[in-house]
């Protein structure tokens, strides 16, 4: 429903913390959601004893309960845990969470975090959710995410004319963005030809269209808009937040079988929630960062949150206003494509450097409102932030 | 059959369950609810069109079209080694369920969206259960 939520307009994003990412971190999970909490507190200008929230999401048992993080932090006063069992649907649904349990008075700074050895650990993509689809999904060949994502990805082209030049153009757009952040995995350029000459994974993706798995950490801090403004950094406004399915999310998160029409995905269900609550039109948002553990994604979100019409996010890309340079920029740290499979915590932490004024080389001109989704299957979350400077 | 579907299923869930059992007499069933008269899969506890707790397995005749395909060139999974590179498709049966599965003697050009196909019955490895696949229609 679409609707006044008291908590938007009212709570705010105050800081970021990552740790390094790479392909071998040689320590625990723990560390790396550790490492990155303190980073977050920190940038926000707030001591670690004022934090009273802390709020996570795993897949399977890929990383450490909120609780492992209050107490290696010695938070002295906990009021609000949270876990979550979910994947890249989680990082905006989280913040706004936590901005809801702020506002209603539960707590007062709350980290929200996503950590992993996404790399030389438990490898996400070729875990196996329990559930009866999974046993029908796994001994039929379908065995990871780039497999399942690219029958999405085919059935959008069947219904949109979508090609792979569409699929083309956000890895090419995204790696041009890659170069100007030290953070990211993949940063060497990449021309077409490159991208042509690339092996396929599972088609219609390349390598180039694909995620790169990493061990990292990132967190943000969430606080209320008040505190926010006496912190070190100009405050990151919540002004939107949407989260939802269709009918029949399916009964694992890998699980669409269930799900009507495999061209869209819950960019289309949320977007109008998720504009009308935050009070301005897909137009008029002045840049996106989008969930992409696949290329295929961003135009899934492009076109179902509205921004661009449906079969046109292709275009609007080739246009050039999304790379750097351009009047409509998206996945400004180069995206999970380049940045890496932070499960999207990264995309909400480059929204919140971009928002900030913080994005240094790579720094977009008008920072006055921002969209960030989270997800790219069934169910999703997505969140508009405001406040920036235009 | 139980050492290929360990793993599987929610962890308080008994596999095999008729569903499976089926599979292993090449006989593929999908849900049916007898109170709205859909078809789906996989089975479950109730109806995911309108709650009803009324299912009965219902033998498909194998019959339905290509909705969706991924051509894979790696296997994720070591079982598949040997198969890359494999077809795998969202088959949408006659009774309006969808299931996934190989797709099978078919060439990559030739997959097409609407494309008949029919059921057909494949080990995964030699001495390894049955599992179904689908073929265009007319391929023997």
């Amino acid at each position: 429903m679409t609707r006044n939520l008291r908590f938007l307009g009212r709570t705010a994003i105050a800081g970021v913390g990552y740790t390094d990412f790479t392909r071998d971190s040689g320590v625990g999970v723990l560390s790396l959601a550790v490492e990155a909490c303190r980073a977050a507190v920190e940038d926000a200008g707030l001591e670690t004893s004022e934090v009273d929230g802390v709020a996570s999401f795993r897949f399977l048992e890929d990383s450490v309960p909120a609780q492992a993080v209050a107490t290696s932090l010695a938070l002295p006063d906990v009021e609000y845990l949270l876990d979550v069992n979910l994947g890249g649907q989680a990082p905006c649904y989280l913040v706004a969470h936590a901005a809801m349990a702020i506002d209603a008075g539960l707590a007062s700074n709350v980290l929200v975090f996503r950590a992993l050895n996404g790399r030389s650990g438990m490898r996400v993509g070729s875990s196996q959710a329990p559930g009866p689809a999974t046993g029908m999904r796994y001994l039929s060949g379908l065995s990871a995410y780039p497999q399942l994502i690219a029958m999405w990805a085919r059935r959008f082209m069947i219904e949109t004319g979508a090609t792979e030049h569409d699929l083309a153009s956000v890895a090419l757009a995204q790696r041009e963005w890659a170069q100007h952040n030290h953070r990211a995995m993949v940063r060497k350029p990449l021309t077409p030809d490159e991208y042509w000459a690339a092996p396929y994974v599972a088609e219609p993706f390349r390598v180039p269209d694909c995620t790169v798995e990493v061990d990292g950490g990132c967190a943000v801090l969430v606080t209320s808009l008040d505190r926010a403004r006496d912190l070190r950094h100009p405050p990151v406004t919540i002004s939107g937040a949407a989260y939802g399915s269709r009918p029949r999310p399916g009964l694992d998160m890998a699980d669409a079988s269930l799900w009507d029409d495999l061209s869209y995905n819950y960019c289309s269900k949320i977007a109008d929630d998720l504009w009308g609550r935050a009070g301005i039109a897909p137009s008029e948002v002045a840049f996106a960062e989008l969930y992409d553990c696949f290329s295929s994604s961003v135009l899934f979100a492009l076109e179902g949150l509205g921004i661009a019409e449906r079969g046109g996010s292709g275009d609007l890309i080739r246009s050039g206003a999304t790379r750097p340079g351009g009047d409509f920029p998206v996945n400004t740290h180069g995206g999970l494509l380049c940045e890496g499979y932070l499960h999207g915590m990264n995309t909400v932490g480059e929204a919140v450097l971009q928002m900030q004024g913080r994005g240094g080389p790579r720094q977009v001109a008008d920072r006055s409102s921002c969209v960030v989704t989270s997800g790219a299957l069934q169910d999703g979350s997505a969140l508009v932030l405001t406040g920036g400077a235009r | 059959m139980t050492l290929v579907l360990d793993g599987f299923g929610y962890p308080d869930e008994r596999l095999p369950s008729p569903f499976w059992e089926g599979v292993a007499r090449r006989e593929l069933t999908v849900a049916r609810c007898e109170s709205c008269g859909r078809h789906f899969a996989p089975f479950s506890v109730s109806c995911c069109y309108c709650g009803s707790p009324e299912l009965t397995h219902h033998r498909v005749d194998g019959s339905g079209e290509l909705y969706t395909w991924t051509v894979c060139h790696r296997a994720m999974d070591p079982m598949f080694a040997g198969a890359v590179p494999y077809v795998v498709g969202a088959v949408r049966l006659r009774e309006g369920a969808v299931f996934y599965s190989r797709i099978v003697e078919v060439t990559v050009t030739e997959l097409a969206a609407g494309m008949a196909l029919e059921l057909c019955w494949q080990h995964i490895d030699p001495g390894s259960q049955w599992m179904w696949a689908f073929r265009p229609v007319g391929d023997g």
